[in-house]
């Protein structure tokens, strides 16, 4: 295990949080909760900022942080390479200098810390920036250039705290396969902090749900879509998934012969397709205006969860809808109901596979 | 493309409010007036290159540059140490520190002459081991201008440091650099602006420094007459001389002020 | 110190109101016109003209305590007196400016000509009393200063008054006449200020007035020698076709008041 942490640790006299992760080399595990879950805390106690109260961190065979044996290992010298959220590169550096930073603190000469940023700087694509400074960024560049900064301290662990947060809609999606690229490259622990359920099932083999401080459950995206321990976890996996092939906008989904429309271009041939169930509205006649996106279905089944129910439907595209309970009994939906089903164009995300 | 015209709509600023700030305005203005009605004008080339005003200008620029120096080589670690350590006593020094912005500078120097003259605390063993005398030399004069200065400059920077909100130190941190490498290329370079914003209060400050100068390191001539004590002199002896240093340090006071206020208090 | 009583405030006439509205409203306008005029020199004088009973006094500051124990003596007699004390230069400076005191006194004849010739409405001067200039040493007179010469020596710590203040004309003139090239350490722009270093032993030794030394317990006096020279001579005029003025002036020429000034070391003309 290259990290192996267990420990409870204290932001207020109101919050603690209380985890056990291991991810292992060359993996990526992905931290998934709401805002207020203790996803901050957890950056800070694995980065060094925070000491834990009780418990165990081991990064790689180096035990950073152990109460009972008296241990802490200070930040500057745990060796943690964090992306943060909002990046913090250095405004009065250049791109060059910010990537140079980390190997220029541990004590290396300036030429060769400055060869070390060039490196990651031309694995990244980077090379035109190296003059720019960040408020000269793009939001993709910036998380581009804040990643490889954290890279170039070889790190023994990765932390990324919400890399594609600050990113619109629009890049989100790009610099996800980006990011998955770079995180393949990297041969330590990768730990993805994220709100965001697309980023934790499209990025990460395991994925650790928290909630309060807690850890609600741990698995791979299969086992957690699978079997939703609870309505949160139900809403953050509901979202439909689809392997599909984008031309020209119009959305060729695997192993169906169903076509799907959509306005993003931008990803094209190969794409993965995210519908949030929320956006699929459900019908028992064929709902009159927009013709496509809309066909005949079966309901295959329907799950409460909570304030909503997840409505399953069959052929000719497995998805999941989110309705309220009201609206299920007012459209008299059971197993086996035939319905029209109809997705906004708007609401398909796509992204390049 | 149509061009996009931008319509003000500032209101009219209540008269009450207008009033006051002309009143308050006036009582900065009217005494400038003052003095540039008395200024000698057909005299002014004379007076500015007579011994007296150029040994002074000397003095105070000499003095003003090396305390304002002292005060960034010392007020930028303190500043450091009271925003980033947490110890005993650190807000009675925070208050000791800032003491000398409202205590009258001739007390300043008095409580100086105690504690550095030949006969003070540290003075007089000083004097015992090494013969060295602080008052009545001009290191007494940047003495207790760094005395009078260094607050502003603790306090500008202090609370600049203190609105950094450390996650960008934290991120350095985290890159492996030391604290005192955080400090040096990531907080200074960020408050940066705060850090000039303080350099010019505290030469300011000790260009216009009279009180504690006057009671700590005297008043000579070539020595330790820096302007301010060149025009308390020429009060008594030649008030055209009084006025015209006394323009002199308000258009150069001035000057500074105005060419800083961008970065100052805009940015700040 | 003659009476043993506390060191008195400028705003005399405060002493004597009643608590009325008027009476708070004059003191609050007497304190901030003394302060205005030692400031700044302020135009006017609106503490004193309108009423025939009070008297503005601008006077030297070497005569600071003296002065503030007359005026006990002569207020006891039915009459305010506020006083303003400053350099004599510094006094004139403020006259010129349009202050308008009752009385004006000066260390220094020449400035109080130059106030008489200026055309500002006095009475003639009168002579008050004369100061002498003498040495003062820390207690114990640690570096051994016997007169006049030892001003010239460099390896002592030495003070004067600043020329324009008249403890430093009138010292430039005494060593100017007795050939002594003194190399001062400081000028200080007043006397108190001067003698407080003496006080504190950082300096040797400062040519100051007796009478300040009189004031100031903690240093001694060395006597100049006979003969060198060295007296100042205080003058007083009062503002022309003003009784109060003229009888304060009068008082002071007075037998009463020459055993205070003599207390104080003064010497009589």
């Amino acid at each position: 295990m290259t990290l192996d942490a267990s420990f409870t640790a204290r932001r207020s006299e109101v919050f603690d949080v209380s985890i056990d992760i291991d991810v292992a080399r060359g993996t990526t595990t992905a931290l998934l909760g709401p805002n207020g879950s203790g996803k901050s805390t957890i950056v800070s106690v694995l980065a060094g900022l925070l000491a834990i109260e009780d418990g165990h961190i081991r990064i790689g065979d180096k035990l950073v942080d152990a109460p009972s044996e008296g241990v802490f290992v200070p930040v500057a010298q745990r060796h943690v390479g964090v992306v943060f959220q909002d990046y913090l590169l250095f405004d009065k550096m250049n791109v060059l200098e910010n990537i140079a930073f980390g190997p220029r603190a541990a004590g290396r000469v300036a030429s060769d810390a400055k060869e070390i940023a060039q490196g990651l700087m031309e694995q990244f694509g980077l090379d035109s920036l190296a003059d720019l400074h960040p408020p000269q960024l793009s939001g993709g560049q910036a998380q581009q250039v804040a990643l490889a900064r954290a890279l170039a301290i070889s790190p023994s662990l990765l932390l990324l705290d919400e890399p594609l947060a600050a990113l619109d809609v629009a890049t989100r999606s790009r610099f996800r396969r980006s990011l998955a690229e770079h995180l393949d490259s990297f041969d330590g622990a990768r730990l993805l902090i994220t709100h965001d359920a697309a980023d934790a099932f499209l990025l990460a083999e395991q994925i650790v749900v928290l909630e309060h401080g807690r850890v609600i459950q741990a698995g791979s995206a299969e086992e957690i879509r699978r079997h939703p321990a609870t309505p949160y976890v139900a809403a953050l996996s509901g979202r439909n998934l689809l392997q599909a092939t984008n031309t020209g906008g119009v959305l060729a989904v695997d192993g169906s012969d169903q076509l799907l429309q959509t306005w993003d271009t931008a990803a094209s041939g190969a794409v993965l397709v995210s519908i949030p169930p929320s956006a699929i509205a459900v019908y028992t006649e064929q709902p009159h205006g927009s013709p496509r996106n809309t066909w005949a279905t079966t309901v295959s089944a329907i799950e409460p969860l909570g304030d909503t129910s997840r409505v399953y439907v069959g052929a000719p595209l497995e998805l999941s809808a989110d309705l309220t309970p009201g609206a299920i009994a007012s459209l008299r939906l059971e197993p086996g109901s035939s319905v029209w089903v109809s997705i906004k164009a708007t609401e398909i995300d796509v992204s390049q596979a | 493309m149509t061009r996009s015209t931008r319509r003000t709509i500032q209101q009219r600023p209540p008269a009450a409010i207008v009033v006051a700030g002309c009143v308050a305005s006036a009582l900065f203005v009217v005494p400038l007036l003052g003095l540039l009605w008395r200024t000698p004008w057909s005299r002014l080339i004379d007076l500015y290159t007579s011994d007296i005003v150029l040994d002074a200008i000397r003095i105070s620029v000499i003095t003003s540059i090396a305390s304002a120096f002292l005060c960034v080589v010392l007020g930028v670690p303190l500043a450091w140490l009271l925003s980033r350590v947490e110890f005993r006593g650190r807000d009675i020094l925070r208050a000791l520190v800032t003491l000398p912005m409202v205590l009258p500078p001739v007390v300043g120097g008095a409580a100086l002459l105690f504690a550095f003259g030949r006969r003070g605390i540290v003075g007089e063993p000083l004097d015992a081991a090494t013969g060295f005398v602080l008052p009545f030399s001009i290191w007494a004069v940047i003495v207790a201008n760094t005395f009078v200065a260094m607050p502003f400059l603790v306090v500008t920077v202090e609370g600049a440091l203190r609105s950094l909100d450390g996650r960008h130190e934290a991120a350095a941190a985290t890159l492996g650099a030391s604290q005192l490498t955080v400090f040096r290329r990531i907080a200074l370079p960020m408050i940066s602006p705060s850090l000039r914003a303080g350099v010019v209060l505290a030469w300011a400050r000790s260009l216009g420094e009279f009180g504690a100068t006057i009671t700590f390191a005297g008043s000579l001539q070539g020595r330790t007459q820096s302007l301010p004590l060149a025009v308390f002199v020429a009060l008594e002896s030649d008030r055209d001389a009084a006025v015209a240093i006394s323009l002199l340090l308000v258009v150069v006071s001035f000057v500074v002020l105005v060419a800083f206020r961008d970065r100052w208090w805009t940015r700040v | 110190m003659l009476f043993g009583h506390r060191r008195v405030t400028h705003a005399k006439c405060a002493d004597h109101d009643k608590l009325s509205e008027s009476g708070v409203m004059r003191r609050l306008a007497s304190i901030l016109c003394i302060a205005t005029l030692s400031v700044l020199g302020c135009a006017g004088n609106g503490a004193s003209s309108d009423q025939d009973s009070q008297v503005s006094v601008f006077a030297a500051s070497s005569l600071t305590d003296v002065l503030n124990d007359l005026v006990l003596i002569f207020e006891a007699k039915g009459n305010d007196v506020v006083l303003n004390f400053a350099g004599s230069s510094a006094l004139r400076e403020q006259i010129f400016d349009g202050a308008d005191p009752d009385v004006f006194i000066s260390a220094n004849e020449v400035v109080m000509g130059e106030v008489i010739d200026a055309g500002e409405h006095f009475d003639d001067p009168v002579v008050i009393a004369e100061n002498t200039m003498t040495i003062a040493v820390p207690v114990g007179n640690p570096a051994a200063i016997r007169g006049l010469p030892d001003f010239a020596e460099p390896s002592h710590t030495l003070g004067l008054c600043a020329r324009g203040v008249p403890c430093g004309d009138l010292a430039a003139e005494v060593l100017a006449a007795n050939d002594v090239v003194a190399q001062p350490d400081t000028l200080e722009p007043n006397v108190r200020s001067l003698l407080s270093k003496v006080e504190i032993d950082e300096l040797d030794a400062a040519l100051v007035y007796r009478t300040d030394i009189r004031a100031s317990g903690d240093v001694e006096e060395i006597l100049l020698e006979p003969g060198v020279g060295g007296r100042a001579r205080y003058l007083a005029a009062s503002a022309s076709a003003n009784d109060a003025a003229s009888a304060f002036v009068e008082f002071l020429t007075s037998q009463e008041a020459r055993v205070v000034l003599d207390e104080a070391g003064f010497v009589s003309p």
